[in-house]
């Protein structure tokens, strides 16, 4: 798996589709090293692991994680207070949504903000079809109102055909890292 | 500051006298504002002014002014905020027809509609069990106690003292409003108003006027906004037919109405309710009514609002996403409810 490359193919407000394969599952670290930078602050949207495993996965690859702000949906039991990280329910796509816009709105000020959604479809184990989809679809559109891009992570294997459809009518572009 | 201070000064200066062509009514709130010695806080009032003004401002050069105090305001970050906090703490607005709303407090709320609550009505504040109703009358009475008006907690359910803490859990600390006579919480037997009306209804052999004050406020207390907690309370109190509690719910209504106050009236209702009150004549008689939602989510809840209905007066047609915090409640106007009455 390689991330390099992930910063050119961000545009703007672009919404890029990021399909793993079974054995990418640092594709979020490799994309968040890549993006490391004074300019950008990433907020990274972890459904699939908790956030303390994901600060421990990047400190353990040297990266420092403080221009990264978790919102930790993996019902994770192990909540440890941290300045950079906020829980939610996953089956709560509300508070979701009212915590990634706060997180937008304060750090857009002063940095580029990127967000990273991983996994799209382990917010389909908490939520109807219907309801998963169109918060994706409402996230989308108000980061694109906000000029900031959109990485949506899934694992290729995971994604039926109802969903790929609509991956595709809201997001710009594939950012394949196997290849 | 002084540096920010004085270009705000010069531009009042400068809308005054450009002002004078206009009506006496600005040229009072420019006195009244200035000698405030609140200069950021008179800005505000002059630029609410202008927007209210707005469709009929097709002169160039009032645009123009607008526009710089616009950039100002914009390009001063303290000013702003101060702006902003400005019209959080406004308690009533007035819109071009002269007509006066009223501004709840609750943070995001208000922005749900054109101008605000129409002054004097009475309102069902309705929804089930732990969505927020009481929090919502009793963040709104803080709010307008501490601005110096007078308001009225009528429980018919919990204790006083238990009220009081639920402020207190919130910050909005009951006893200096209390002290300074500006907020009262009362509990009521609801049982004693029924036998009132049962026993007027009772002489009066039918007839649909009664001779007795739906509620009894404080002789020496002549409240601003009023909350009553709950008429649920008081219908499950009414032990004879509907129509007695039919006929108490229109004395209410129009003596509410009559003392010139605002009111929210509480409702129990179920947690995604397709009725907000206990007979359904309420939400009729009322002239709003606000719905707060507690949906369950897999395992979790999920709180909206939504304004029904307002009479006189234009407002967003959507349920809102709104959270109860350590604050209180605050209301997303632009952020949707996910998965509402699918």
């Amino acid at each position: 798996m390689d991330a390099t490359g992930l910063r050119e193919k961000l545009d703007g407000d672009n919404v890029l589709f990021v399909p793993a394969g079974e054995n990418d599952r640092d594709v979020a670290c490799d994309m968040i090293a890549d993006l490391d930078s004074d300019d950008i602050s990433i907020i990274y949207i972890s459904v699939s692991k908790p956030a303390m495993t994901r600060k421990e996965e990047l400190a353990d690859r040297g990266i420092d994680d403080d221009r990264v702000f978790f919102i930790d949906g993996s019902k994770s039991e192990d909540k440890v207070r941290q300045k950079n990280v906020v829980y939610v329910n996953p089956a709560n796509l509300t508070d979701l949504s009212i915590s990634l816009m706060q997180a937008v709105e304060s750090l857009n000020e002063k940095r580029s903000v990127v967000v990273l959604l991983d996994a799209i479809e382990s917010l389909g184990l908490y939520n109807d079809t219907q309801t998963y989809q169109q918060f994706i679809h409402v996230m989308c559109s108000k980061l694109r109102q906000h000029g900031v891009p959109v990485l949506l992570i899934g694992t290729r294997d995971s994604i039926d055909e109802q969903m790929q459809s609509l991956i595709t009518q809201f997001t710009d572009d594939t950012f394949d890292p196997g290849g | 500051m002084g540096e920010e201070f004085s270009i705000l000064d010069e531009t009042v200066d400068d809308l005054e006298a450009f002002l004078d062509d206009f009506d006496g009514d600005l040229e009072a709130l420019l006195r009244a504002e200035k000698d405030s010695k609140n200069r950021q806080t008179a800005i505000a009032a002059i630029k609410d002014e202008i927007e209210r003004r707005e469709d009929n401002a097709e002169d160039d050069a009032f645009a123009s002014v607008k526009d710089n105090i616009h950039e100002q305001l914009d390009t001063d970050e303290d000013a702003s905020d101060s702006a902003d906090a400005f019209n959080d703490k406004m308690l009533h607005v007035v819109n071009k027809k002269g007509r006066q709303f009223v501004r709840t407090g609750v943070t995001g709320f208000d922005d749900l509609f054109d101008h605000g609550i129409p002054k004097n009505a009475p309102v069902l504040l309705s929804g089930g069990s732990g969505s927020g109703k009481t929090i919502f009358g009793l963040q709104t009475l803080a709010h307008h106690a501490r601005e110096g008006e007078k308001c009225f907690y009528m429980s018919f359910e919990e204790s006083e003292d238990a009220l009081k803490q639920h402020m207190r859990d919130f910050g909005w600390d009951p006893e200096p409003l209390i002290e300074q006579g500006n907020l009262r919480i009362e509990k009521f037997s609801p049982f004693d108003i029924t036998r009132k009306v049962e026993a007027a209804l009772a002489k009066e052999k039918g007839e649909l006027m009664i001779d007795i004050d739906p509620v009894i406020l404080p002789d020496d207390f002549d409240p601003d906004f009023i909350v009553v907690d709950s008429l649920t309370a008081i219908a499950s109190a009414f032990t004879s037919e509907e129509s007695s509690y039919r006929i108490y719910l229109d004395q209410l209504f129009e003596f509410f109405r009559d003392i010139g106050a605002n009111s929210f009236l509480i409702t129990e209702t179920d947690q995604e309710p397709e009725k907000f009150s206990p007979t359904g004549v309420e939400e009729f008689l009322a002239d709003g009514v606000i719905v707060l939602y507690n949906f369950r989510r897999g395992d979790s809840r999920d709180s909206g609002i939504e304004v029904l209905k307002m009479r006189g007066e234009s407002h967003e047609k959507k349920i809102a996403a709104m959270q109860i915090t350590d604050d209180g409640i605050t209301v997303y106007p632009d952020q949707q409810v996910f998965g509402a009455m699918d």
